[in-house]
């Protein structure tokens, strides 16, 4: 499968201009910020003032879990474009839209988060408060959520070893309960959980490292699981780029109604090629390698996830993470704020 | 059939131009607003399925059979009409605020830096395809243009014909757009402006009160 090789090229691909991407992605973190600073206010202004703020409208006490969304929503977006341009920045409000969404008490947040930037010595150094709290959280009433977000949570809980040796009683619990809903849709293209729960079932079954040496031998099965699994979504999501560039008025603004890059996927991603299944360091190439056909654009979620997650590796970045992670303010690029 | 509030983005107009369009003029299809002049044959004419799947898919290209781009001789108007449900974000992981979907065109997509207008306003959808009823807006259920979540939202666009008129505009929220010395910008609201003319959705809604 041929690769991008640099950020020129993915926009080239998808013919589309690196300024309408840039705005796209400043507007998104603006209209976050927006919401970020009225939440802040909230508590200083009478009830007259915070009622005149358009942004307090999410804010509701009938609705709490409103302004975490379209907070996440907003960051997801932002992080979307950014992941074409800068994947550092692309990395960092990706962790703004996972805190987001693990405040509006998504398991799709804890994805999102240890997909990019959890292995196992991340996770464990973050601050309690943090990423490690919460996972515990969710993992604690794992059979309240939602089918496709006990879905997400599993999927985490599986894909890395210390949090599948730790929360292996939710593990078993979710594997049984989600098994019915097998033919519930998931994710943008609505695929079967089944497809899901397939992998996990894989990933919470084998011992990691008796896989990772029979990858090294010539590969395994599980690999072609995972990699097969990674190629599809990105051949629904290549069709639906494809498909949304034919709409050009959107497409040339950036405003298409499709993931330019789809995040769910990118998050997938990290988790399968940091996971056990894959030999140590070796999960991207694994996957690019395994992805057929011409078209790179197939690969982009993979492209994007290996951009961020190294990004987000470099001890700058990390720093900020595990800040962030810890509750430390964000505004993207504003260090006045 | 069904009330839905909706909101418009515009940005390339004066504030006093702002308050023409909620006090008088109402919201006007830009065929309308190019040739000024339009019959009722004409509008038959034109609000057809053929237009509408033009408007929705092909906003920019240049119209197949008419002068001009689509754009120009469309007779429909695009609204933001964003979903925002509990049960929908927790299958999806997004939500679309129509006061977000309707910025981001008010402020062409993050380009522009200046004042832009969000107008809130609100249409008769109706149920089924209806497309020559001028008097009913339609719901757009595009599935080529509007892919992401197709199979667990509706796609938060509704599309209004020839106009939307005044009495059904409540009020314009004015934004301000900067920029930043670190390259992004800075969206503000600078104030509302109330249409003293608006009529409330509840009037003509079938709703009989006990005496």
């Amino acid at each position: 499968m041929p690769r991008f090789d640099s950020v020129e090229s993915v926009l080239e691909w998808l013919g589309l201009d690196p300024g309408a991407v840039q705005a796209q992605a400043a507007f998104y973190l603006a209209y976050a910020r927006e919401l970020e600073v009225a939440r802040a206010q909230r508590q200083q202004l009478s009830s007259d003032q915070a009622n005149a703020s358009p942004w307090a409208q999410f804010i509701t006490a009938d609705q709490p879990w409103l302004g975490d969304a379209v907070l996440a929503s907003s960051y997801r977006m932002a992080a979307q474009y950014l992941a074409l341009i800068d994947a550092r920045q692309a990395g960092l409000v990706s962790i703004r839209a996972a805190l987001a969404y693990l405040r509006a008490g998504l398991p799709f947040g804890a994805m999102l988060a240890v997909g990019l930037v959890g292995d196992d010595s991340l996770i464990g150094t973050m601050a309690p408060s943090g990423l490690e709290a919460a996972i515990q959280s969710l993992a604690s009433r794992a059979r309240d959520h939602n089918p496709v977000q006990q879905t997400y949570l599993l999927l985490v809980l599986v894909a890395r070893r210390r949090l599948r040796r730790e929360h292996s009683d939710s593990v078993g619990a979710l594997l049984r309960d989600l098994r019915p809903h097998g033919l519930h849709p998931i994710g943008s293209h609505s695929q079967p959980l089944a497809d899901y729960l397939q992998m996990a079932e894989v990933m919470a079954r084998h011992d990691g490292r008796q896989l990772a040496l029979r990858a090294e031998r010539g590969g395994s099965e599980a690999i072609g699981l995972m990699s097969g699994f990674v190629a599809a979504a990105g051949h629904r999501q290549a069709e639906s780029l494809r498909a949304a560039r034919r709409n050009s008025y959107l497409w040339r603004h950036g405003a298409s109604p499709v993931d330019v890059v789809n995040l769910e996927d990118v998050a997938i991603t990290g988790l399968l090629a940091g996971s056990d299944v894959m030999p140590p360091e070796s999960g991207y190439n694994l996957l690019f390698d395994r992805i057929d056909g011409n078209d790179p654009l197939v690969s982009l979620a993979v492209w994007a996830a290996e951009q961020m997650s190294q990004a987000l590796r470099e001890d700058a970045a990390r720093s900020t993470v595990a800040d962030l992670l810890a509750g430390a303010p964000y505004f993207e690029g504003n260090a006045d704020e | 059939m069904y009330l839905q509030t909706c909101i418009k983005g515009i940005h390339g107009i004066t504030d006093d131009q702002a308050e023409d369009i909620l006090k008088r003029q109402g919201l006007m299809c830009n065929w309308w607003r190019r040739v000024r002049r339009i019959s009722s044959a004409e509008i038959a004419e034109r609000l057809t399925d053929a237009e509408l799947e033009l408007h929705v898919n092909a906003y920019d290209e240049h119209h197949p059979h008419r002068q001009g781009p689509v754009h120009q001789e469309t007779p429909f108007l695009s609204l933001a009409a964003g979903t925002v449900e509990r049960n929908t974000f927790l299958k999806t992981n997004l939500v679309h605020p129509a006061q977000r979907t309707a910025l981001n065109f008010a402020t062409d997509f993050g380009r522009l830096r200046g004042t832009c207008y969000l107008f809130h306003c609100w249409v008769v959808v109706g149920l089924t395809r209806a497309v020559p009823v001028r008097h009913l807006a339609e719901e757009v259920r595009d599935l080529n243009t509007y892919r992401r979540y197709s199979a667990f939202q509706l796609e938060g666009e509704v599309t209004a014909k020839i106009d939307v008129p005044s009495c059904q505009i409540q009020l314009f929220e004015r934004y301000h757009v900067t920029a930043e010395k670190t390259g992004g910008i800075r969206i503000a609201h600078a104030g509302n402006v109330l249409n003293p003319a608006y009529i409330e959705p509840t009037a003509v809604a079938n709703i009989r009160r006990a005496f």
